[in-house]
């Protein structure tokens, strides 16, 4: 319906409301419509310019790159019957496998300073939290590992005291992480939200558990101008060893400084060769009308020239929504005789029962890594599988996934991250 | 701030209003665009002065990331606000920020400290209505405010009668008829002093009261409403009935901002932004209505197909060919413009190229070649060409361009930035490895290619090097006249302005992470890193958010480049010299030169520029919610097209030794430089250019201010014999021993036209002075007409000057109050009540009076420098009026006259007191410094005879006004002459301006 402007007319104010009025009297004014537009992540023209054959995947584009989960360079897949994968460029294997939907965030997308994540079931992942302290709730009890100095559990986050003094210790207010090992990580960041504008925090790195806290060290970013407003704090975490530790200390106390959402998180690389093994992806090949993509990515290792993979993933023929089969095509070659290459396969995540089966090449499984970053009792951890190739050529595999999948869309989509508005450009 | 309001009824018809922001400027069609695809003239749009609902349309994305609340832009204007100004376009506001309802009682925060006095600003959101109805508001506020829905205005308390008794707060009511939905509001405030409040409360329509019943006209013949609720049913809108955009960012910046009340004094081109497209080109629409791109990049096939990327979630490539419309060679296809989607699923494509006939892309993370090697007009090859910088998903993270050059592919990375500072804190190591910023960056360190850096890339091998680095929003890349390459980059901390680059290997370009520390980094020579700015585009003067470079091929702008620019909108063109800073360092020689306005016109702001084989400038459009855009436009795409039309204006500025030598593109009028300026005033000419100067200082704020900004004396214009050039002779400059880093002078043409007698199409240009050439000015002495004598005045204060007002307290000490009361000059009644305030400056206090100078005079040459602030009537000379009286007897008069180029009457600014009228308006305008150079010649005195009048010489802003010119007499009702030396008075006059006339660098030679 059209918007109709207003009519000129005139309209008296009653004198008793003891202040003037510039009155109208209009013809009711239109509104905007009440109901939002469906918006899809989709063309720029508002109409199709030239339509593609088909959209069979569900959605447009079906590959894409974006920020996943605070991955850079991730290429995105939608598979169809609600399938996702989320491609890791920087170790050339998948990330995340999931059944739902993709919540889209960043500057093209709701101009959020935040980034894509999945919705729905996660399926199968690979390791992503090397260490993560969750946020105090009600009734929750102390977390193992961690120490707290002068630092309370506050409603949704950990207050600083602002006094140090006040408790006797004298000590500068401060949380200390539990050790982990950081050497299985090819990369890692630490990040964190801090509610402050009265001095940063300092937050310092250990490699030799506690004993000393130079190994690196940076101030948190306090640059707001509200009291209340969380600000995001993100680094890269060069140092490894396998007993690190990071600290937060309130350097100043004269405000309740608090911080919620710590994390350690990064890659692990995926794929295992002779020596020193790294991967360069190469880009992606689509067919026509979205009837499937590659990966292309070489593997190098030791200082033998690449070894060209090709991966082609799809749904499996046998695959239904609430049954998801995920299919994998590989293409090998530049393997020399004797030489061979371990893929790790992304774990099971929560509930998400997987069956796998290859062709081509050697499927195994190994138990995880001692070290349990999310904190799983052991009876809860899966095998990890590895999928080892010896030969050039083609290899197969399939991964049959049991998980509980909503019967009917849509699937509730996660509720947004800390507000992370604002800034000037 | 109180005033009383009154409670009679005002009556009223309906009032349409324009955006307030931009008070007649319109981004509509203007006269030569032309229609999509059939390049016919478009019918100019009437200029959309009512932003009603129906020409609104909601933007789904805008739409659906609404929020509750309403957001708030503020405005510092740095003076007292009798009434509600009207803000220059094209400027920042100082702080924004999200509500959950209108009710303000205290004050603004932003970025820069809190807004507490004399700010203006607007609420802006939308009015979720649940029923039909009408609906009843009441805004109330201590200054001013107005409430617009729809573009209509239903309140507005700046139309209350004042004088009755009333509340302690304005109030103003109205009512409006509203469908259910989604309305518009908009609340145009401003706050004098005192604590800003501004509240709109509601009264809603009955539930089942049908709108039809409810529209009925309210006033009856007792001129009562019956269905007006008590006062007591407004309630508060609540934060569930208002709605923002969600996940805005606004560009902020720091520092008063350029206002006016009534007619805005400036026009387009001079004074504020152009609205047209530029007259050498016509605008051509061509893509057709349904392909709205947000233009993230730009590059032309061979085949002579435009290749764009758009900044969007489909992170598109579209090839668009038959783009003059001609028969193509598939006679199946329609005539006109084709658009095919080649690619998509980029991540923020921001950057494209075509290198061997291939496509390349820079996204995100990534440089991408596309391939379509099945020929069937889509890329089904993505191939990594280099990647491995950081990218994260903070919100000014971005990787900009791709420039293919000498067989090396350019691009630059932005830093990730919080509320507007930077994200990251080196501490021990640096943030994604970032390189080359560290302070104790041995030159000898390579730089890392992370955030805020040049990158170079091979693209055989996707080897990755930075080559420079101390970047922060680079957006825009580009090649220069030479092959060099040049690159623009956006305000912010460390960047007290927007800047233009000539990128040269290990260079360093401003921007760090250390939010302290000065800059630092110098070569084994000692030579520093930072290499300075080849051009300065002053906020909100000149650019906001300067985008891509491209080299003007061909015709009368030929080696120039034009700039992009996203929310200052349109183009802005740049001439560039290369400038040594001595003749014997011509090795050193650095790129300088000068910006000027250009073109607007354009259907969104400016974010890429690609020259198409058919010789058109190609422009594309982008936009983003907040303030991150031109005029709330998102997309556009369109062409200018080279016609025969050149227009009078700067053609370029150069340095010289002793001035700035101007080339126009067409003859100027001899009489800038030929009048003489002892000419009767009310036929003088208008002083030809005026000249300002200023630099910046960068710290680790955001922005910067002008530092020392002040006139450049002009002590001659002289014209060329072609009458295309002139030259403007600068002694201040000629005589410069150390010039501040990160100058800028700024040229105003005052009255210049052609020798045609054609106005120009802009009359300024900001030149970068890194070094002052060591080039004389040219050899047009002949045609010079002498407007200046010798022994021009100077800024530089003479050792023996006595400074009676430097900006100390202390320097109060050398004034007394003239008893008597203001403007009697009368008597020494003690210690001046007078305030130097926190910027040094000396304040008018009306109400201890005039100020006279502990010491007496006679013969002298006097400098002071003075703030005339906005507002006043002139009719009643209450418009910021003061004066300085020589003597005590003969006034110079202050006003805050309006810098047109009518001639000043007997009693304005620059006047002998209703003796003589400044020969020419000199006059800045309200709200600017300005200055006079006085040299006083005293009466002559034989006993008590007088036996030769007084004589005045004033240079005003440089302009000689009044040449030797004698004074016949006392003026006004200043003391009778006697003989003798008397002091110099400062007057108080009674004025209604928004605040008190200051004085500054007051100094004196006695003579």
């Amino acid at each position: 319906m059209p918007p109709t402007r207003a009519r000129r007319s005139i309209v008296v104010a009653s004198a008793a409301l003891g202040a003037c009025a510039v009155g109208v009297q209009p013809a009711p004014a239109q509104p905007f419509p009440v109901q939002p537009v469906p918006v899809q992540p989709g063309d720029a023209s508002g109409q199709p310019i030239a339509p593609r054959a088909s959209v069979p995947r569900g959605r447009d584009p079906w590959v894409f790159s974006c920020i996943f989960e605070d991955r850079a360079g991730t290429i995105v897949v939608a598979f169809g019957q609600g399938l996702f994968g989320a491609f890791n460029t920087a170790t050339g294997s998948w990330s995340l496998l999931w059944h739902g939907d993709i919540e889209l965030r960043g500057k093209v997308y709701d101009f959020s300073q935040d980034n894509s994540r999945a919705t729905g079931t996660r399926l199968l992942e690979a390791p992503r939290i090397a260490l993560s302290l969750p946020d105090p709730s009600a009734g929750s009890s102390p977390e193992s590992g961690w120490r707290f100095s002068n630092v309370k559990p506050g409603p949704g986050a950990w207050v600083f005291a602002t006094d140090p003094a006040r408790d006797g210790s004298g000590e500068a207010s401060a949380i200390t992480s539990p050790a982990f090992d950081a050497t299985p990580w090819s990369s890692l960041y630490v990040a964190f939200d801090e509610l402050s504008r009265r001095g940063p925090a300092r937050v310092e790195v250990s490699t030799d558990d506690g004993e000393s806290w130079n190994a690196q060290w940076f101030h948190s970013c306090t640059h707001s101008s509200k009291d209340d407003e969380w600000q995001w704090n993100f680094k890269r975490i060069e140092p490894r060893s396998k007993a690190m530790r990071i600290r937060f200390v309130q350097e100043q106390a004269s405000f309740a400084k608090q911080l919620r959402a710590i994390r350690v998180f990064g890659d692990q690389p995926a794929w295992e060769g002779a020596s020193n093994t790294r991967t360069a992806f190469r880009g992606y090949h689509v067919g026509p009308a979205g009837s499937g993509v590659t990966l292309v990515l070489d593997v190098f290792s030791g200082a033998a020239l690449p070894v060209r993979v090709e991966r082609t993933p799809d749904l499996d023929p046998g695959s239904t929504p609430q049954q998801p089969r995920f299919a994998e095509r590989f293409r090998v070659s530049g393997l020399r005789p004797g030489q061979s290459l371990t893929l790790a396969l992304p774990a099971q995540a929560g509930t998400t029962k997987v069956v796998y089966a290859a062709t081509g090449a050697r499927l195994e499984s190994r138990v995880m890594s001692p070290i349990d970053p999310l904190g799983r009792a052991a009876s809860d951890r899966a095998d990890q599988h590895t999928l080892t190739f010896v030969n050039n050529g083609e290899a197969t595999l399939v991964a049959a996934l049991l998980a509980a999948i909503p019967e009917q869309a849509p699937i509730p989509k996660q509720a947004p991250g800390p507000a992370q508005t604002g800034g000037t450009r | 701030m109180t005033r009383r309001v009154s409670t009679m009824v005002l009556v009223t018809a309906l009032v349409q209003v324009g955006p307030w922001l931009t008070p007649s400027h319109s981004a509509a069609a203007q006269p030569g665009t032309t229609q999509p695809g059939t390049t016919q003239p478009v019918e100019p749009k009437p200029a959309a002065a009512t932003p009603a609902v129906a020409s609104s349309p909601a933007d789904p994305r805008v739409t659906e990331s609404l929020v509750p609340g309403v957001t708030v832009w503020a405005f510092d204007i740095g003076e007292r606000l009798p009434r509600r100004p009207s803000i220059v376009a094209g400027q920042t506001p100082n702080a924004y920020g999200v509500f959950n309802s209108i009710n303000f009682r205290d004050r603004l925060d932003s970025p820069y400290g809190p807004l507490e006095d004399g700010f203006a600003g607007e609420v802006r959101g939308w009015l979720l209505v649940d029923r039909p109805g009408l609906h009843q508001f009441r805004l109330s506020c201590d200054d001013g405010a107005a409430l617009v829905i729809n573009g209509v205005t239903v309140a507005d308390t700046e139309l209350v009668p004042q004088g009755a008794e009333g509340g302690a707060r304005f109030t103003a009511t109205g009512s409006m008829d509203l469908a259910p939905g989604l309305h518009r509001i908009s609340i145009p405030f401003y706050e004098d002093q005192g604590q800003f409040r501004l509240r709109l409360e509601w009264i809603q329509p009955r539930e089942n009261t049908p709108a039809s019943s409810a529209g009925e006209p309210a006033n009856n013949a007792s001129g009562t409403n019956p269905r007006t609720p008590s006062a007591d049913a407004y309630a508060l809108i609540p934060p569930i009935n208002l709605r923002t955009e969600g996940g805005q960012t606004y560009a902020t910046s720091p520092g008063p901002k350029r206002w006016y009340f009534g007619n805005d004094p400036s026009a387009p081109g001079d004074g504020r932004p152009l609205e047209g497209v530029h007259p050498a080109f016509t605008l051509e629409n061509f893509r057709g209505p349904d392909f709205k791109p947000p233009v993230g990049a730009m590059a032309f096939l061979p085949d002579g197909r435009l290749a764009i990327t758009t900044w969007d979630p489909l992170g598109a490539v579209y090839l668009l060919s038959n783009l003059n419309g001609e028969a193509g060679d598939d006679p199946t296809q329609p005539a006109g413009v084709r658009v095919s989607r080649f690619a998509e699923g980029l991540a923020e494509p921001l950057g494209l190229a075509v290198v061997d006939g291939e496509l390349l892309v820079t996204h995100k993370h990534q440089v991408t070649r596309l391939r379509d090697t099945d020929s069937d007009g889509v890329a089904d090859h993505y191939q990594v060409v280099a990647s491995g910088w950081p990218a994260s998903h903070n919100y000014h993270e971005f990787s900009f361009n791709l420039v293919p050059l000498q067989g090396s592919l350019y691009l630059t990375t932005s830093v990730p930035l919080r509320s507007g500072f930077t994200n990251y804190m080196p501490g021990s190591l640096p943030a994604f490895s970032l390189g080359g910023l560290a302070l104790d960056r041995a030159s000898s360190d390579p730089l890392t290619p992370g955030p805020g850096t040049l990158l170079k890339i091979d693209p055989a091998s996707g080897d990755v090097e930075a080559i420079a680095a101390g970047l922060r929003a680079p957006n825009g890349l580009g090649v220069g006249p030479d092959g060099e390459l040049f690159g623009c980059d956006n305000q912010g901390c460390w960047l007290p302005a927007s800047r233009l680059n000539h990128y040269r290997p290990g260079r360093l370009y401003g921007h760090q992470t250390e939010p302290t520390s000065t800059p630092g980094g110098v070569t084994p020579e000692g030579e520093s890193l930072q290499e300075p700015a080849a051009a300065w585009f002053p906020h909100g003067e000149i650019g906001n958010s300067p985008s891509e470079p491209v080299l003007v091929p061909d015709g009368i702008y030929r080696r120039q480049l034009l700039v992009g620019d996203v929310t200052h909108g349109g183009i802005k063109r740049v001439f560039l010299e290369r400038v040594a800073p001595s003749a014997d360092q011509l090795q050193n020689a650095r790129f300088q030169g000068a910006v000027f306005r250009f073109s607007q016109g354009i259907e969104a702001g400016v974010n890429r520029l690609a020259w198409g084989p058919d010789g058109c400038l190609y422009v594309g459009g982008i936009g983003s919610n907040g303030n991150w855009n031109h005029k709330e436009t998102k997309f556009g795409l369109q062409r200018l097209r080279p016609n025969a039309n050149i227009p009078f204006e700067m053609l370029s500025v150069e340095s010289r030794r002793d001035g700035f030598l101007i080339t126009f593109t067409k003859p100027v009028d001899r009489a800038l430089a030929s009048a003489d300026s002892s000419d009767n005033a009310s036929t003088g000419p208008t002083p030809s250019i005026a000249l300002r100067r200023w630099h910046y200082l960068p710290d680790g704020n955001y922005g910067g201010p002008k530092l020392d900004e002040r006139p450049v004396l002009v002590d001659r214009v002289e014209i060329s014999s072609d009458a295309r050039q002139v030259f403007v002779s600068t002694p201040e400059l000629a005589r410069e021993r150390s010039l501040p880093a990160n100058t800028v002078v700024y040229l105003r043409l005052r009255g210049v036209q052609s020798a045609e007698g054609e106005k120009p199409w802009s009359t300024e240009a900001w030149y970068t002075l890194n070094a002052i050439s060591p080039t004389p000015g040219p050899a047009f002495r002949a045609q010079s007409t002498g407007q200046r004598e010798p022994g021009t005045p100077t800024t530089e204060i003479p050792p023996n000057a006595i400074r009676l007002s430097d900006g100390t307290p202390a320097s109060l000490a050398n004034w007394r109050h003239a008893a008597g009361g203001p403007s009697q000059g009368k008597g020494d009644s003690g210690p001046v009540r007078w305030t130097i305030n926190q910027r040094g400056e000396l304040e008018v206090d009306l109400a201890s009076g005039d100020i006279r100078s502990a010491e007496s005079f006679g013969d002298c040459f006097l400098h002071l420098e003075w703030f005339a602030p906005h507002g006043g009537e002139p009719a009643k000379q209450t418009n910021a009026n003061s004066g300085v009286k020589l003597q005590e007897r003969y006034e110079i008069q202050i006003l805050n006259t309006p810098a047109t180029p009518h001639p000043p009457k007997f009693n304005e600014a620059g006047s002998i007191y209703r003796q003589t009228a400044a020969s020419v308006n000199a006059s800045l305008g309200a709200g600017v410094w300005q200055t006079y150079d006085i040299r006083f010649r005293a009466p002559r005195w034989s006993g008590t005879t007088k036996t030769a009048n007084a004589r005045i010489t004033l240079w005003w802003n440089g302009v000689l006004v009044h040449d030797d010119v004698e004074v016949n007499n006392k003026t006004g009702m200043s003391p009778d002459e006697v003989p003798g030396h008397h002091p110099l008075l400062l007057q108080a006059h009674p004025t209604a301006a928004s605040g008190p006339v200051r004085f500054r660098n007051v100094w004196l030679v006695r003579e």
